[in-house]
């Protein structure tokens, strides 16, 4: 542990986009003709043999591009993730050269363009202005990984308990203990300021929380809250929810969750409006910790192989153990205890997050399989921090043109996802469990049909 | 810019009102074939599928005739398929491209073996089909990076590339279709099984090619 965070930190604000790696997002930090961060391992070279990935006796090469919506998602479950780590038949290494032919294989298509989205990754700051002010202010986390090489549902079940009954996303309805649960018990003062259904709509156990007021708000709340709520009942750890693509509903909010389709401008915006709210009170900004990372790399090509940490299912959950992390993800620490444009180089995942609230509010471990992680070599969001002595809020400069690529209408797959169905499905359960007090928190629940 | 096809309805046009709930718009099948073209050579569009297609072009560019849909592009072009079904929400997209060559220069493209231990050599065959390549395109040279000795197979030649010479022209002429195949011995500190001691998953070769006259 860096600092004293029992005396230095009060609040921890967590946010966490969608389906993203870290190449893709801030792999241009380490261009040579770029910002030439040399303290961070991005793509300091696009045309490296070794990143060269092959499909249908092709060759693909990575490629700078603007950001804009995409013609659709890509392949990021379980089965087409080891495609794309493509672990060597001669040496047993991750390669990281299956990306294409994962996305092929997803495509049912005999061959892709040479422009495979894949192999896209962000040519400038300007194309992420959010997370570029982040990294020019704050720290990049370089190594923070995924902690499953799958998809959305067991990396954000990983995020939010330490382990995970699914190695799949499913099209139903889940349950298993979540972190809030584990902050209640701790008496630890917590909320989730939402745009839209939170993710934890899916999980049936925490009905009656997201109809409570105190604990599920607005996201047009936060501003004000950071202003001007009491120090009594002002939370001491926030989640920050975006619109997700895969919510049946919107609530008046844009979808913002940098979920391909979606062009990633909505993000940037919605990552902006928290730091502005958040820095809106000097005082509580002082001892305040922001996360911002990605639930899993959603099938962008990423340099970096995965670290050698197993996960196995708990015990009475039967599925095939995963030898190793997931791929990389954007993480960053953006707090006044960080220096400006500073890189932390060390392994990361989402339990990082986990050991942080460990050691602040537990008795020093989360849980046993976050201490497993821990042990395998997973360092703590708190040795990120490095400054005893909090830094001035930096004021953001003024928004630049981002909404060019939002306006640009997404196409919607012909077929629902898994994570779509479950989402639809759990809210219609909560509409007709709870309608009253459903309608009341989320009036856009009307649209929804009915449980067939 | 952008220039646009539609063509008729697919397989349950006609019942349109009473199955669209079940009927969601697939693509079986998109291709565009030969996909990689001298400068000059048309291509043609073929496809698979279940609802109503709109096919577009980046850049834009005219058919040359009817079914099947012949296109000569002058340059690389991506053609994107869309799919769908009344009420023409949830389209299905498929995207597929035509790189054109033109030479002088040569044009410079890796190809890249995923390598495999037989004996005590490691193995790479990279099947090319005929049907992606302009016959027009030719090799001239194939090289290596210079780190270990290779042989190289295709069309019935073949070529040592070693580190004094790790370019070669033997290939010259050649089509770039057919199969290839990279033969290389396993290094002194190389063993096959031992991740200690693990050889290359993959090689990469360097091809330049022009378009014969």
């Amino acid at each position: 542990m860096a600092i004293d965070i029992q005396n230095l930190v009060e609040t921890i604000v967590i946010v966490m986009l969608e389906n993203r790696s870290f190449d893709h997002m801030l792999g241009y930090l380490s261009l040579k003709d770029e910002t030439n961060r040399t303290d961070i391992d991005g793509i300091a070279d696009p045309t490296n043999p070794s990143y060269i990935n092959d499909s249908a006796g092709e060759t693909y090469c990575l490629f700078p591009m603007k950001d804009a919506a995409l013609p659709g998602d890509l392949p990021h479950g379980r089965d087409l993730v080891d495609v794309q780590l493509a672990k060597s038949a001669t040496s047993g290494k991750y390669e990281m050269t299956g990306f294409v032919e994962s996305y092929r294989q997803f495509m049912n298509a005999s061959r892709v363009k040479t422009k495979a989205p894949p192999m896209g990754f962000m040519k400038d700051g300007k194309q992420v202005p959010t997370l570029d002010f982040f990294a020019e202010n704050f720290t990049v986390c370089d190594h923070w990984f995924a902690p499953l090489p799958a998809d959305t549902q067991p990396n954000r079940l990983m995020a939010l308990s330490g382990f995970t009954t699914i190695d799949v996303t499913v099209a139903q309805t889940l349950d298993q203990e979540l972190v809030y649960e584990w902050l209640t018990e701790m008496r630890i003062r917590w909320r989730v300021y939402r745009s839209g259904l939170p993710f934890c709509t899916l999980f049936p156990r925490m009905w009656d929380e997201i109809l409570d007021n105190t604990l599920f708000r607005s996201i047009r709340q936060l501003a004000k809250d950071v202003k001007t709520e009491s120090n009594h009942t002002y939370p001491e750890v926030i989640f920050c929810e975006p619109a997700y693509f895969d919510s049946p509903i919107s609530s008046g909010f844009e979808r913002n969750d940098d979920h391909p389709p979606l062009p990633v401008g909505p993000g940037q915006r919605f990552l902006r409006e928290i730091y502005e709210a958040l820095t809106g009170n000097p005082a509580r900004w002082a001892k305040t910790v922001m996360i911002v990372t990605y639930d899993e790399h959603g099938g962008f090509f990423d340099h970096v192989p995965p670290l050698p940490i197993p996960t196995d299912p708990p015990p009475g959950v039967n599925y095939r153990r995963f030898a190793t992390t997931g791929v990389r993800v954007p993480g960053l620490i953006v707090s006044p205890l960080v220096a400006p444009a500073s890189a932390y180089n060390d392994k990361l995942d989402h339990t990082s997050i986990l050991q942080f609230l460990g050691e602040m509010f537990g008795d020093g471990d989360y849980s046993p399989d976050v201490k497993r992680r821990k042990d395998a070599g997973i360092k703590s969001v708190s040795d990120v921090l490095t400054l005893s002595q909090p830094r001035a809020a930096v004021a953001m400069p003024p928004l630049e043109a981002l909404t060019v690529a939002a306006l640009v209408p997404v196409p919607k797959p012909a077929d629902k996802t898994p994570d779509q169905i479950a989402f639809e499905k759990a809210a219609q359960e909560l509409l007709a469990d709870k309608k009253a007090k459903a309608l009341d928190s989320y009036p856009e629940l009307a649209t929804l049909k009915p449980v067939p | 810019m952008t220039n646009v096809r539609k063509a008729a309805g697919g397989c349950c046009a006609a019942l349109f009102l009473l199955v669209v709930a079940g009927c969601a718009p697939k693509i079986a099948r998109f291709d565009v074939l030969p996909a990689r073209v001298c400068e000059g050579t048309p291509s043609v569009v073929t496809w698979e599928i279940s609802g109503s297609p709109e096919l577009t072009t980046a850049p834009a560019i005219q058919p040359l005739q009817g079914e099947p849909l012949r296109y000569q592009a002058t340059e690389d072009t991506v053609f994107t398929l869309h799919v769908t079904r009344w009420p023409y929400q949830n389209p299905q997209v498929s995207e597929t491209e035509v790189r054109v060559h033109r030479t002088p220069p040569p044009v410079r493209e890796p190809i890249a073996f995923a390598m495999k231990c037989e004996d005590s050599s490691l193995v790479g065959i990279l099947p090319r089909p005929a049907t992606l390549w302009d016959s027009r395109i030719r090799l001239e040279t194939v090289a290596s990076d210079g780190s270990r000795e290779m042989t190289v197979e295709h069309e019935a030649r073949s070529a040592t590339l070693t580190a004094s010479a790790p370019s070669s022209s033997a290939f010259q002429g050649a089509t770039m279709a057919g199969t290839w195949k990279l033969t290389t011995p396993l290094g002194a500190n190389e063993r096959c099984g031992d991740p200690a001691a693990a050889p290359p998953a993959r090689v990469i070769l360097t091809t330049d090619f022009v378009c014969a006259r």
